[in-house]
């Protein structure tokens, strides 16, 4: 999105304008809903809505620029997930790890075409490959859109630590498509 | 042995840079090496756009559009309402004041300041909505409240005050003998002692003596105020002084200051009918008690609360 147009379409939707809301949906949507998706697939729509309804609540609050933006969405897109597995593990009557909740959409590198690989797949293939502070990189960075700096910040790490993830994500995946003999 | 995730094994590494391009939004493959291409194709996958769907992206737009609106309604509201919730005290506050001047016969009470602070200054708020000045707190400021145009002189132009020589004339006294009294040490100038020195003046009087011919009488009120008192419905009243009409050729607007309530409501006594001196039962019965002391005079349980 331009600079202009997004700060237009940001002024807009403070004051409850449809088109600025649009607009700012239509670039956030996808994003946000991948990310939930490939975080807590059974939970995401759900998700979703808590998360723009937050949105909603603060948006007139909020300033400043495009990617700033998506972060702060992606910051209450953590804390709702974060919520939501908290309320999830005290409901359940079977404790089951988290990683392996992550794990039910894992598809067999060996299956992966980079070229037909949609959207969902290729996110359940970074979250099934990776640990978890590795794919929550990965996913904010990709997904979101986000700087090294803005996911620190949401993360709590330093930038640093962030480009060490990174870089180990990187390689783990690079080493398990090159496993699944994907070539560009 | 090395695990995936130490960068000192056989795979490659990635530079900053690289890392950067490969996650970079804009990057295309065919620039990249391939291992770097392979991972932004992965990338690129990831953010492949779900098909749109017009009429839940519609709805949940219009939603999120009005809630926004809502929330933009609500918060200043919220404000408002916390706002409103000192108003509410204020307010109370106020209805209490109104209760106790308009039970002790006049605004004398108010007119000199000697009502508890924060009674003093709801009342000077309240009646400077009737253009009538009073100091908004006790003894000695002269921080005054007035209606807008008004509103940074002590005294306004056309402030009228009560009628010192008509219903108000017990009460004034009553008030300048406080406001005389060594602890107060300010000279009257408010509008109504202003309106009491005249009347005094006029007798070819000091305000003492002036007022030592009106306190002492009977119920504390005016002789010279020809009010019935009886107090019974449909009484007609034969005020002279104090009337609406009266005071409205005067430039006062809104309720009589000066007419007590009756009603047991809390409200003006404005209608004709009702009004009655300060020693008069009132409309719930009880008996006012004369106005001998503004500063310690209480509502009858009409303060609206």
């Amino acid at each position: 999105m331009e600079h202009n147009g997004f700060d237009a379409a940001l002024a807009a939707a403070q004051q409850g304008d449809d088109d600025g809301v649009a607009v700012l949906f239509r670039d956030l949507h996808p994003r946000l809903s991948r990310f939930l998706e490939a975080r807590e697939p059974r939970a995401a729509e759900d998700l979703e809505g808590e998360v723009w309804l937050a949105v909603a609540k603060g948006i007139t609050r909020f300033s400043g620029g495009e990617e700033a933006f998506r972060a702060w969405v992606f910051s209450i897109a953590r804390r709702r997930l974060a919520d939501y597995r908290r309320t999830a593990a005290r409901r359940a009557t079977v404790p089951r790890p988290t990683d392996e909740l992550e794990i039910h959409d894992h598809r067999a590198p060996e299956l992966l075409v980079l070229e037909d690989l949609s959207a969902a797949a290729a996110a359940a293939f970074v979250t099934a490959t990776l640990p978890r502070d590795q794919a929550e990189v990965v996913l904010l960075r990709v997904i979101g859109g986000l700087s090294v700096e803005h996911v620190a910040e949401m993360l709590g790490k330093r930038p640093g630590t962030i480009r060490v993830l990174q870089h180990r994500a990187l390689r783990r995946l690079h080493a398990e498509l090159l496993k699944a003999g994907v070539t560009r | 042995m090395t695990s995936p995730d130490d960068p000192r094994g056989d795979m490659p590494r990635f530079s900053a840079h690289d890392a950067e391009r490969v996650f970079a939004e804009r990057t295309v493959a065919d620039d990249l090496s391939d291992d770097d291409a392979r991972l932004a194709r992965l990338f690129a996958s990831m953010r492949i756009p779900d098909a749109a769907q017009p009429e839940s992206d519609a709805r949940m737009i219009a939603s999120i559009a009005s809630e926004i609106r809502s929330s933009a309604e609500v918060r200043p509201g919220l404000a408002e309402g916390s706002r409103r919730g000192r108003h509410r005290v204020s307010a109370k506050a106020a209805a209490f004041a109104f209760a106790a001047v308009l039970a002790s016969g006049t605004a004398a009470a108010a007119a000199t300041g000697s009502l508890p602070d924060s009674v003093q200054g709801a009342v000077a708020t309240a009646l400077a909505k009737v253009n009538i000045t009073v100091p908004s707190h006790r003894h000695g400021n002269s921080h005054s409240h007035t209606s807008g145009r008004d509103a940074g002189s002590s005294v306004p132009a056309n402030a009228v005050g009560p009628d010192a020589t008509g219903n108000a004339e017990a009460g004034l006294c009553t008030a300048w003998e406080h406001q005389s009294a060594p602890a107060n040490g300010q000279p009257a100038k408010s509008v109504a002692f202003s309106n009491l020195q005249h009347a005094a003046a006029a007798a070819g009087k000091t305000v003492a003596d002036y007022c030592d011919g009106v306190a002492h009488e009977p119920g504390g009120g005016s002789n010279k105020s020809s009010t019935t008192t009886t107090g019974a419905p449909g009484a007609t009243p034969t005020t002279t002084g104090g009337t609406k009409a009266a005071k409205r050729q005067n430039g006062v607007h809104g309720p009589p200051v000066s007419t007590p309530n009756n009603n047991g409501n809390g409200k003006s006594a404005s209608a004709p009918g009702h009004t009655t001196t300060s020693t008069t039962p009132n409309g719930n019965g009880k008996s006012h008690k004369p106005a001998t002391n503004p500063g310690s005079t209480h509502a009858h349980g009409n303060s609206g609360t």
